[in-house]
């Protein structure tokens, strides 16, 4: 016995939208990365040994 | 054999704080009697101990006062250095001065705020970080600090926050580097809000794992390591400086237990110059000698430095 047509094609369908939302998470994802400004860390600066002044 | 008729200086517990503060008053020529907690009570014909065993220190250092003998404390832990607090009026009636909270943070952060807040007209708002771990109970110290509440000071009133949360990336002096940092159950900010009451903004964080984040709650997973590899201190203190917002930020990278050991040291040795009147002070404060306090520690081979940038 198999399953009927009904049942073989709601699940393709389910899969289906599956891999079409995963798509387009995937794609907005990469679009929202490239778009985010890169931190920059600071390129100046650090830390200086000091003496106590009274 | 220490000689009888010079000051005596106690230090009560065994582990690495209290070795770390007893190399620091051999090499300035004292010799301090150093006793375990079970045997503590030998110490009451001293002049000044050192409580440098873990919490809470409040039950032995109300016995010491009682005896008339200058107590210096290294506990962090908020509940206990809420209950030294408690004691002003028995150190008053005593005659004898306490010094609460003689470590890294809180301690000598006390001693940097005071010491860079004379670069401004007037600071409002100090955010301090600590990074590692001394000895033993100091580790299981940090681990259940990041499991209850820590409080901060905004704007004129306590806030409570779940310790663990409030992630910042802190940068400590090389080479620590940037480590990310928490809240935690501190006795820091209530220190610092004594010390300088006219702050509106106090924050202190300690930083942490995921996995320290995560088994918070649960007991200590192994035992603790007798001492913590690396440490760090960073203060950063904003404020008014010739009518414009300035901020000041120095840092510390030395083991933690070399620095309690160093601060309490140090704060012993003032309170045997019986210059400190009675009553329970917290490094900081204008009634205690910061900059000799500080002039010592850095004199010990703790390094001072100052964040330059933007």
């Amino acid at each position: 016995m198999g399953k009927s047509p009904s049942n073989e094609e709601a699940a393709v369908k389910f899969i289906r939208q599956a891999l079409i939302a995963i798509s387009l998470g995937s794609m907005v994802a990469a679009v929202l990365r490239r778009r985010t400004k890169v931190v920059v860390a600071p390129q100046q600066g650090g830390w200086r040994e000091v003496t106590p002044q009274r | 054999m220490s000689n009888p008729t010079e000051p005596q200086i106690g230090i009560v517990g065994t582990g690495v704080t209290s070795s770390r503060a007893a190399s620091v008053l051999h090499t300035l020529g004292h010799t301090p009697r150093i006793e375990s907690l079970g045997s503590a009570s030998s110490l009451f014909d001293c002049d000044v101990v050192i409580l440098a065993h873990g919490a809470p220190h409040d039950a032995l250092a109300s016995a010491f006062v009682a005896q008339g003998v200058a107590v210096v404390s290294t506990s962090d832990n908020l509940a206990d250095v809420l209950a030294l607090l408690d004691g002003q009026e028995r150190a008053v009636a005593r005659g004898v001065p306490v010094v609460v909270g003689a470590a890294c943070l809180p301690g000598l952060s006390g001693l940097l705020v005071t010491h860079v807040s004379r670069a401004f007209e007037s600071i409002d708002e100090v955010h301090t970080a600590v990074h590692g771990t001394g000895g033993p109970m100091c580790a299981v110290q940090h681990h259940d600090s990041l499991a209850g509440t820590s409080i901060g000071w905004h704007d004129g009133e306590w806030l409570q926050r779940p310790a663990g949360s409030g992630r910042e990336l802190c940068w400590f002096p090389d080479p620590v580097g940037a480590r990310d940092c928490y809240r935690f159950a501190s006795a820091e900010p209530v220190l610092m809000q004594r010390a300088h009451p006219a702050l509106q903004r106090i924050t202190s964080r300690v930083s942490a794992t995921r996995r320290d984040r995560l088994t918070a709650r649960l007991p200590m997973l192994r035992k603790p390591h007798a001492e913590g590899l690396e440490g760090g201190l960073r203060v950063e203190v904003r404020g008014l400086r010739d009518g414009r917002r300035h901020v000041e930020i120095v840092g510390v990278a030395e083991k933690v237990a070399t620095i309690t050991g160093a601060v309490a040291a140090h704060s012993a040795l003032a309170l045997l110059k019986g210059t400190v009147m009675a009553g329970v002070h917290n490094l900081g404060e204008p009634t205690l000698p910061n900059a000799d306090i500080l002039d010592g520690i850095t004199a010990s081979g703790i390094t001072l430095h100052q964040f330059i940038g933007r």
